[in-house]
């Protein structure tokens, strides 16, 4: 799955451990989602959704 | 302007690929810096026992001690540091409970391998006292399944879903290779096995997938 969280971390200048924090997840796991070999579970996809102000669709969308 | 360029992000390596390194620089470094101390003794012990060191000598050790130092600093410069990165409380909890399971580990590894005498290791099947065998299975029945279920309830789902996709793959190992061994060993083929080093081996791909699966 492709996601812009890299895209909207970096609008905000936070590095993956200041997002990592805001997530309440290590950096591990974000890194692991930007990359994309890690899908969030849908608590921790509307927890970045109501992070960014956003709806998930706007953030993750498949790779069809 | 942000101060993270995106770009250049994907250029990092990934945290495996430092560990490993690191690891595996370290590894090789406490190797070097054991065999100099080793040649260092001896080459004192071999000096005494001639009489004492003259110049030539007083050189050579000077030059050894030299390349130890600078060895031991190159491992001293390598031991990792507290990062200035933000944490996670979830994450510090985490790392905390799995220095606990650590800490419960390796002094019962400790205590039952120098329980009896120098013959007997951690893989050994020889008898123990029973008090002692008493306190290890007290120790890894009651505080080992406790603080790893602490430790599971406090990782993020990453980490949890690397611990559970090892979990898997070391079953998966274990169902497959122990009754091969077993009919191996019925046939006359291979000694009858050994459940630590079984144990052993299946921790080894548990935390093969485990690092694989959250570092690389």
């Amino acid at each position: 799955m492709k996601n812009r969280l890299k895209v909207l971390r970096a609008e905000r200048d936070w590095s993956q451990a200041d997002l990592a924090v805001h997530l309440d997840v290590s950096r591990q796991a974000v890194n692991a989602i930007e990359t994309g070999k890690h899908d969030p579970s849908l608590p921790l996809a509307f927890r970045i959704a109501r992070l960014f102000d956003m709806s998930i669709e706007e953030i993750f969308h498949d790779e069809v | 302007m942000t101060k993270y360029d995106v770009t250049e992000i994907a250029k990092v390596p990934s945290d495996g690929a430092i560990i490993v390194k690191r690891a595996a620089l370290g590894i090789g470094g406490g190797i070097a810096l054991v065999f100099m101390v080793g040649v260092i003794a001896g080459y004192s012990g071999v000096m005494i026992e001639h009489g004492g060191p003259d110049l030539t000598d007083a050189a050579i050790l000077g030059v050894m001690a030299l390349v130890t130092l600078v060895i031991a600093y190159g491992l001293w410069r390598l031991w990792p540091r507290g990062s200035d990165e933000p944490e996670a409380p979830r994450v510090k909890s985490a790392r905390m409970m799995l220095a606990a399971v650590l800490g419960l580990s390796i002094p019962l590894g400790i205590i039952l391998g120098m329980s009896d005498g120098a013959g007997s290791s951690l893989f050994s099947n020889a008898p123990i006292r029973p008090a002692l065998a008493a306190i290890a299975i007290a120790l890894w029945l009651i505080a080992g399944p406790l603080l790893s279920w602490l430790w599971l309830k406090r990782v993020d789902e990453h980490e949890a879903g690397a611990y559970r996709e090892g979990a898997v793959t070391a079953v998966h190992a274990y169902m497959f290779v122990t009754p091969a061994w077993w009919i191996a060993t019925r046939a006359g083929w291979l000694p009858a096995q050994n459940p630590m080093l079984v144990l052993l081996a299946v921790s080894i791909v548990w935390s093969i997938v485990w690092f694989n699966r959250r570092y690389l």
